[in-house]
C-alpha cells in the first residue's frame, strides 16, 4: 500500500468506523483525486488537498447513513477530523511499531486478532468457533487492544525509535 | 472506564452490540475528554494497521509460523489439556508432596481403543502414577513425561516405576523414545533393556518370562538388572532373545503382532464409523470409502447418491487396512450427485495429495458452473477455496497458501448464506474465510465430480482440474459446521497420536 493511501485509509477508517465503508470511501477519494488532479496547484501541499477531498467524502458518506456509530456533527466533527488528520500522518510509524508489538503477544492473542481483523469475524462467530462466550471474546479483544495501544504509543514517543 | 474496557466497548460498538444507554455513555466520554477522543480514533487506526500487518504476515508465512508454534507430536482434544499437564510435570519435584499427589503422574494416556484395565489398579482417568497395571482389553498409547511413547495391546501387565523406568511383566509393547528420553529402560525378567534414542519392540512370555527385543531403529543395550553389566548392544534391524538367564540369537519376530500408534487410530476409526453422524439429521452424505464397485453412502439420512467410480483405483488409506481411492490420471474421478437446494453446506475429507498438476485441482466440483454449483478446489499455489456460482465472493481475505503434500491431511469447507461466510479449514484450523456478498442465491451443487471437473459447454481458462492423490473418507452436511465440530472430526480420524503436520 502506498504511504499516502495508507494514511488516507487510516483517516477515513477512524471516521467511518467500518472496514468495508472505509474501502468504499477510499476508492471514491482516489477517483476524485485522479479526476480532478488538474485542479491541484503544483507547489501546494498534496497531502493537505487529499485530506480535504477525504473530509468531503466522509461527510457525504455520513449524510447517507441512517444511523451513525458516533452521531456528532458541526464543529465537534470538524475538530475530530482535524485530530484524525494529524494522527493519520503517523500511520507508517504506527504500522512499524505494531510489527514489533505483535511479537509480544501470545499465539492465542495473535489468533484472536487474525479472526477479528484479518478474517473479519464478529465476536459471536469467534465465540462459536472456539467454544467460548461472547463476553470473553470482547474482554480479550479489549485487553489485546490496550496492550498494543500502550506498546505502540511508547514506541512512537521514543525519539530513538524508527 | 479503563483502557481495556474502553476498547472492549468499541469492539462491541463495531458489532452493533451496545445498548442505547451504553452508546450514550461512550459518546459523552468521547465528547468530553480529549484523551478519549484520541484513543477512539487510535482504535480504528490500529485496526487499519492490524488489517495490513496481518495480511502481510499471512502472505509471508502462510500458516507456517503458527505451525511452528505447535508441539509437533501433541494431539488435540483431550491432549490439549495434556500439554499443560506435561508442562506442569516438568516443574514438579521428583517426590511430590501429598498436596499435589493427585495431579502428579508419570505417564499419560494419549490414545486408546477399547481399553479396559483390571479393577485393582486402573489409571486415574488419563494419568498413570507409580504402580502395577493390567490391560485386560483394547490397545493403549502411553506417553511418559520424558517424551517416550509406548503402545501396547491386551493382554499386558506392566509396572511404572518412575518417568524413566517401566517393567514389562508379560505382553507386547512397541516403544519410541526421542532424545529427551534417552536412558528410558524397560525391565523384564532377568534383563533390562535400556534405550539409547530409538524405536523398538519387546515381548515377554507370560509363562516362561523369556523376552524378545527387536530394534527397529537406533540402539538398545541389554543389561544385567543388578550389576548393570552390558549383556549385548542391539542395533537397528537386529533382534535378541533372552531366556533362562542367557541371551540367544533369534529371528526377527513377527512385528505385525505388535500394536503401533497407527493401529489405535485405525481401531478408533472403525469403532467410530458405525456411529458417525448417526444422530445428526444434517449429515446427508457419509462415504467411509470401503472397497466396492461404487462409492457407498452410509449416512443414516442420506440425500446424496452413491458415487460412480471412473478410473480411480482402490489403494491403501490412512492405515494399512483402510481403503482409499487413488486419483492419478486425468480420467480418474468419482461422479457424485448432491441434489437439493441449501442455505448451508459443509464438506470434509481426508486426503493425501501427491502434487498439483493444474492451476485448479478439484476436491469436488459441480459439473459446469451454473447457478448454485459448488466448486471446492486447491490452487497450484496451494491455497484452498470453496465457492458457489451466484455468490459474489469477496477475495479480500486470502486463504492460506500451503496445503501440504505427501501426508494425510484433513480438509473441510463450509458455505453459509445466513452468516455470509465461506470458510476453509486445514486439520481443524481455520485457514481462510471469505465473505459471500450476494446472499439471495442458493447453493445447489447437483451432479459433480470428486477429483475432477466436467467443463460442460463452458469455456474456462482452467478446464483441467484432475486431482493427484488419495482420498479415504468424505462427509457432507446441510449446515455449516463450527470449527469445534471440525476439530472433533480431525481428532476422531487422525492417523495416530503421533500424527502432526509437517509443513514445508
Amino acid at each position: 500500500m502506498a504511504a499516502h493511501q495508507r494514511r488516507l485509509y487510516a483517516f477515513i477508517y477512524s471516521l467511518v468506523q467500518d472496514r468495508h465503508a472505509a474501502d468504499d470511501v477510499l476508492q471514491e477519494v482516489s477517483a476524485v483525486l485522479w479526476r480532478r488532479f488538474d485542479e491541484f496547484e503544483e507547489g501546494t501541499n498534496f497531502s493537505a488537498w487529499a485530506y480535504k477531498v477525504a473530509r468531503l467524502q466522509v461527510l457525504s458518506w455520513r449524510r447517507k447513513q441512517a444511523k451513525l456509530a458516533i452521531p456528532i456533527e458541526g464543529d465537534e466533527l470538524s475538530i475530530l477530523m482535524d485530530t484524525a488528520a494529524v494522527m493519520a500522518e503517523r500511520q507508517d510509524e504506527r504500522l512499524a511499531a505494531l510489527e514489533h508489538c505483535l511479537s509480544e503477544l501470545t499465539p492465542k492473542q495473535i489468533d484472536l486478532l487474525r479472526r477479528r481483523y484479518h478474517f473479519g469475524f464478529s465476536a459471536n462467530e469467534i465465540a462459536e468457533q472456539g467454544n467460548r462466550s461472547r463476553r470473553a471474546i470482547y474482554k480479550s479483544l479489549g485487553k489485546v487492544n490496550a496492550i498494543l495501544m500502550s506498546c505502540i504509543s511508547s514506541k512512537m514517543e521514543d525519539p530513538n525509535y524508527g | 472506564m479503563d483502557n481495556a474496557e474502553f476498547h472492549e466497548w468499541l469492539e462491541r460498538l463495531n458489532d452493533d452490540e451496545l445498548s442505547a444507554a451504553e452508546r450514550e455513555q461512550l459518546m459523552s466520554a468521547i465528547g468530553s475528554e480529549q484523551q478519549k477522543q484520541e484513543a477512539f480514533l487510535n482504535h480504528y487506526m490500529l485496526a487499519a494497521a492490524l488489517e495490513e500487518q496481518l495480511a502481510i504476515d499471512a502472505e509471508r508465512s502462510p500458516l507456517n509460523s503458527r505451525l511452528r508454534n505447535w508441539k509437533p507430536i501433541l494431539p488435540w482434544g483431550i491432549a490439549a489439556a495434556l500439554a499443560l499437564f506435561i508442562l506442569l510435570s516438568q516443574f514438579m519435584p521428583d517426590t511430590p508432596d501429598s498436596s499435589n499427589e493427585k495431579t502428579s503422574f508419570l505417564a499419560l494416556l494419549v490414545n486408546e481403543a477399547g481399553a479396559q484395565f483390571s479393577d485393582e489398579n486402573a489409571p486415574d482417568d488419563i494419568r498413570f502414577q507409580k504402580g502395577n497395571y493390567k490391560l485386560k482389553a483394547g490397545t493403549i498409547h502411553l506417553r511418559f513425561t520424558n517424551g517416550a511413547d509406548v503402545v501396547m495391546k491386551a493382554p499386558t501387565a506392566f509396572e511404572i516405576n518412575d518417568g524413566f523406568h517401566m517393567r514389562l511383566h508379560h505382553g507386547r509393547i512397541w516403544a519410541m523414545a526421542p532424545p529427551s528420553a534417552q536412558g528410558f529402560t524397560v525391565a523384564t525378567p532377568g534383563v533390562d533393556y535400556e534405550d539409547l534414542g530409538t524405536e523398538f519392540a519387546i515381548s515377554v512370555d507370560r509363562h516362561t518370562g523369556a523376552s524378545k527385543l527387536h530394534v527397529i531403529d537406533g540402539q538398545v543395550d541389554a543389561r544385567h538388572p543388578d550389576s548393570k553389566d552390558l549383556i549385548s548392544s542391539v542395533t537397528g534391524g537386529q533382534s535378541l532373545r533372552f531366556a533362562n538367564g542367557k541371551p540367544e540369537q533369534t529371528d526377527t519376530p513377527d512385528l505385525k503382532s505388535y500394536s503401533t500408534p497407527g493401529d489405535i487410530g485405525f481401531l478408533r476409526w472403525q469403532q467410530n464409523r458405525a456411529a458417525f453422524g448417526k444422530d445428526d439429521p444434517d449429515l446427508i452424505g457419509y462415504y467411509p470409502f470401503t472397497k466396492s464397485n461404487s462409492l457407498l453412502n452410509e449416512a443414516a439420512n442420506a440425500i446424496t447418491g452413491n458415487g460412480e467410480i471412473h478410473g480411480a483405483r482402490w489403494v491403501s488409506g490412512r492405515w494399512p487396512g483402510k481403503q482409499a481411492l487413488l486419483f492419478d490420471r486425468d480420467t480418474d474421478f468419482v461422479e457424485l450427485d448432491i441434489p437439493g437446494k441449501y442455505e448451508e453446506l459443509s464438506l470434509a475429507t481426508w486426503v493425501k495429495l501427491d502434487r498439483f498438476d493444474h492451476s485448479h485441482n478439484s476436491i469436488f466440483n459441480s459439473n459446469g458452473w451454473d447457478a448454485g454449483d459448488v466448486h471446492w478446489t486447491i490452487h497450484r499455489n496451494r491455497s484452498m477455496q470453496i465457492g458457489f456460482s451466484g455468490a459474489k465472493i469477496s477475495s479480500s481475505s486470502q486463504s492460506l497458501k500451503t496445503i501440504p503434500t505427501n501426508q494425510w491431511i484433513h480438509i473441510a469447507s463450509t458455505l453459509s448464506l445466513s452468516s455470509g461466510k465461506s470458510c476453509v479449514y486445514l486439520n481443524g484450523e481455520l485457514a481462510g474465510a471469505r465473505q459471500i456478498e450476494r446472499r439471495s442465491a442458493m447453493i445447489r451443487p447437483g451432479s459433480g465430480r470428486i477429483g475432477n471437473w466436467l467443463e460442460g459447454d463452458r469455456i474456462d481458462q482452467a478446464p483441467m482440474r484432475a486431482l493427484r492423490g488419495k482420498m479415504d473418507e468424505l462427509a457432507i452436511w446441510k449446515r455449516a459446521l463450527t470449527e469445534v465440530e471440525i476439530k472433533e472430526l480431525v481428532e476422531a480420524g487422525k492417523p495416530s497420536a503421533l500424527w502432526s503436520i509437517e509443513s514445508k
